[in-house]
């Protein structure tokens, strides 16, 4: 029941990857979206608690539906073109309710995990490519 | 400065005895354990208690529910440090009017693996009012003052040298200067900071003295044993006395450790509450009086490079207005992941942001909270935080954020980005500062984040309003005794790593002269 609850419907999927594409796509590189997005998703809510994992899942259905009620059009959130997604985005950051402005807040946040683990976005957002440390190792032993 | 590559080690976190770490996470099979006493928790506080009660010759069993992530498994990315290191992934959040994020390391040396070393003393008004108003008549400046030395010469607490400062922590003090606010550069808990701007994701270098580096190998290098992935379900009473505790490995097993001389509880302000209901105790004040330092970030965009990735995360401090008005500001390099989060706008003009994020600073106010909260069960049997700025601190912070902006701008920043709900997300204009000043008073409005958390069991005179006596022990149970800043009968105004490891220390080592047979305290 409890892994249920936590895994993404196809639904939120979709959401999450036009989300993260209207966010995040110009400063990710072209690979780290679609399938690598899917996985991480799925997997992060798999650790996640229970109620961290229904709000996430929540935020991803109420703006995957956002489009209804925004821009008055019977579409969901991945359907649209990216001018339109970027209004709706506009309208959900300046919502005076707070729970609801929060659930764009926390997608905002969650998919920044996201890019973060992409040398691209690593390298923009540093102005140049950092010197960086990887791990020696796992923390299996195994090399990463 | 920075860092090129991880250096080889050895580290401090490796080469122990075998037999002295046993991993949780591959002990499937039920296991009995005994020592002299048991420390559930390896942050500030139960590594340092364990250190100090293994120096006196006892045995010491530590147990942490977190893993022991080593230091050359350290990774730059926040997603893996937030995965590995903290509590519920990092997605812990306190309720109330607003979700304020809480930000708990959970592994071995909890909390202090992943803050930014900064060492204060507990201010002197502090330590008065406990004295005053709690009875704490034992807690003063000369009864702290040996364990403070010992722990600044163990940890190597110094000044940030100029040369790991950073841009970010050397504009913060030109502005103060500036402006006539008094500021000055931390001093942390620093065996050679190369200036890699991680401490958030676990030194690389294991320069940052957290505990995973320093009190918890060296205990176990004087006989110590720890059992990291295990969560301590409850402690085991018998006639009023602690006598060991009942524990389950991440594998599954149960554990039971017989503790011969008693049990010390140092899993956390959220945690330990929890853990001392289920062992059967009831007093009123365990889970009442929580207080915390919420704090809230502004951001500045320069015209030229910040590189906020090259220095110490934190490296400059003000405590200008903590008498005054009750707040702390400092500076915090935040990862670009991160500090998405708190990037004005969508689209475009977010990308535009974003790409600039190398000529960003980020200061921070840290606010000493009159709010108090609660810390209760959920209904799955986890803690859950209640807690509620009050208008009055609501306004302390509008003043605490309009001066980070006139510091701001008096250095040259080109935009502001208060990240205040209602206000504009983008000044370009001291004169624009005002509006902070009139800012809205309700914590939805702000992007508060907590660290530093105090007094869910707090210690006293007084057995009505009281859950630990002021020797430590909880007035239910003997042998069994809270050493964390669960006991701190209020919140400080400065970070409280160094005081929580001052009093643990102090109380490790009246038990441990007690069960000499000496009156102390």
């Amino acid at each position: 029941m409890n892994r249920a609850l936590r895994t993404p419907s196809g639904f939120e999927l979709i959401t999450a990857e036009a989300v993260f594409e209207a966010l995040y796509g110009p400063l990710v590189s072209t690979e780290h979206r679609g399938p690598v997005l899917r996985d991480w998703l799925s997997t992060t809510l798999r650790a996640a608690t229970l109620e961290a994992a229904l709000g996430v899942r929540i935020a991803l259905v109420f703006v995957g539906l956002a489009p209804w009620w925004v821009l008055r059009r019977l579409q969901s959130f991945a359907a649209l073109e990216a001018s339109a997604a970027q209004q709706v985005l506009l309208r959900l950051s300046k919502l005076d309710l707070y729970a609801l402005r929060q659930l764009l807040v926390m997608l905002k946040a969650l998919f920044g995990l996201f890019a973060g683990l992409d040398d691209r976005f690593v390298a923009v957002t540093h102005g140049r490519v950092p010197r960086v440390h990887l791990p020696q190792t796992q923390p299996d032993g195994s090399k990463p | 400065m920075n860092v090129d590559s991880a250096a080889n080690g050895p580290w401090p976190d490796e080469g122990f005895a075998e037999g002295s770490v046993i991993d949780g996470s591959r002990r499937g099979a039920a296991f009995d354990l005994a020592a002299d006493y048991v420390v559930v928790g390896t942050g500030a506080a139960g590594a340092v208690a364990g250190h100090t009660l293994a120096q006196h010759g006892h045995s010491v069993l530590f147990l942490e529910e977190g893993p022991w992530v080593k230091t050359r498994h350290f990774s730059q990315r926040v997603e893996r440090t937030f995965s590995e290191l903290l509590r519920d992934g990092g997605l812990q959040a306190m309720r109330g009017r607003a979700f304020i994020p809480l930000l708990q390391g959970r592994c071995v040396g909890g909390s202090t693996v992943v803050n930014s070393a900064i060492a204060w003393r507990l201010p002197d008004d502090v330590l008065h009012m406990w004295q005053r108003e709690h009875g704490l008549d034992a807690l003063t400046a000369e009864s702290l003052d040996p364990h403070y030395r010992a722990l600044e010469t163990a940890l190597q607490v110094r000044e940030t040298p100029p040369d790991v400062r950073g841009e970010n922590n050397r504009m913060f003090l030109d502005a103060a200067a500036r402006l006539g606010i008094e500021a000055r550069a931390m001093h942390r808990y620093d065996a050679g900071c190369r200036g890699s701007s991680r401490c958030m994701q676990g030194c690389p270098s294991a320069a940052k003295q957290g505990m995973n580096v320093s009190m918890v190998p060296e205990a176990l290098r004087l006989g110590a044993r720890l059992v990291h992935d295990c969560r301590v379900e409850h402690v085991i009473v018998r006639g009023g006395r602690a006598v060991g505790v009942r524990g389950l490995t991440k594998a599954g097993a149960a554990l039971t450790v017989h503790a011969r001389r008693g049990v010390l509880v140092a899993a956390s302000t959220v945690q330990t509450p929890g853990l001392l209901r289920r062992s059967g105790l009831r007093h009123a004040a365990i889970g009442a009086n929580f207080q915390a330092h919420p704090g809230h970030g502004l951001a500045g965009r320069f015209d030229h490079p910040v590189q906020m990735d090259v220095g110490a995360t934190q490296g400059a401090e003000s405590i200008h207005f903590r008498q005054s008005h009750g707040f702390k500001l400092e500076t915090l390099a935040m990862p670009p992941e991160l500090a998405a989060a708190r990037v004005p706008g969508v689209g475009q003009a977010f990308s535009e942001r974003m790409r600039d994020l190398h000529k960003v600073a980020v200061w921070v106010v840290q606010f000493r909270s009159e709010a108090k909260g609660k810390v209760t069960r959920t209904l799955g049997g986890g803690d859950r935080v209640h807690f509620d700025p009050t208008e009055a601190d609501l306004r302390r912070v509008r003043v605490a954020c309009a001066t980070l902006a006139r510091m701001l701008f008096e250095v040259g920043a080109k935009e502001v980005w208060p990240g205040i709900h209602g206000l504009p997300p983008v000044l370009t204009h001291v004169d624009q500062v005002r509006v902070l000043e009139e800012g809205p008073v309700d914590p939805r409005a702000y992007g508060f984040v907590a660290s530093h958390l105090f007094g869910a069991a707090r210690m006293g005179r007084d057995p009505a309003s009281s859950a630990v006596t002021p020797s430590f022990e909880t007035r239910e149970v003997s042998k069994l005794y809270v050493v964390d800043s669960s006991v701190f009968p209020s919140n400080l105004g400065v970070n409280p790593q160094h005081g929580i490891m001052a009093l643990s220390r102090l109380a490790s080592t009246w038990i441990a002269e007690r069960a000499r047979g000496r009156d102390v305290a």
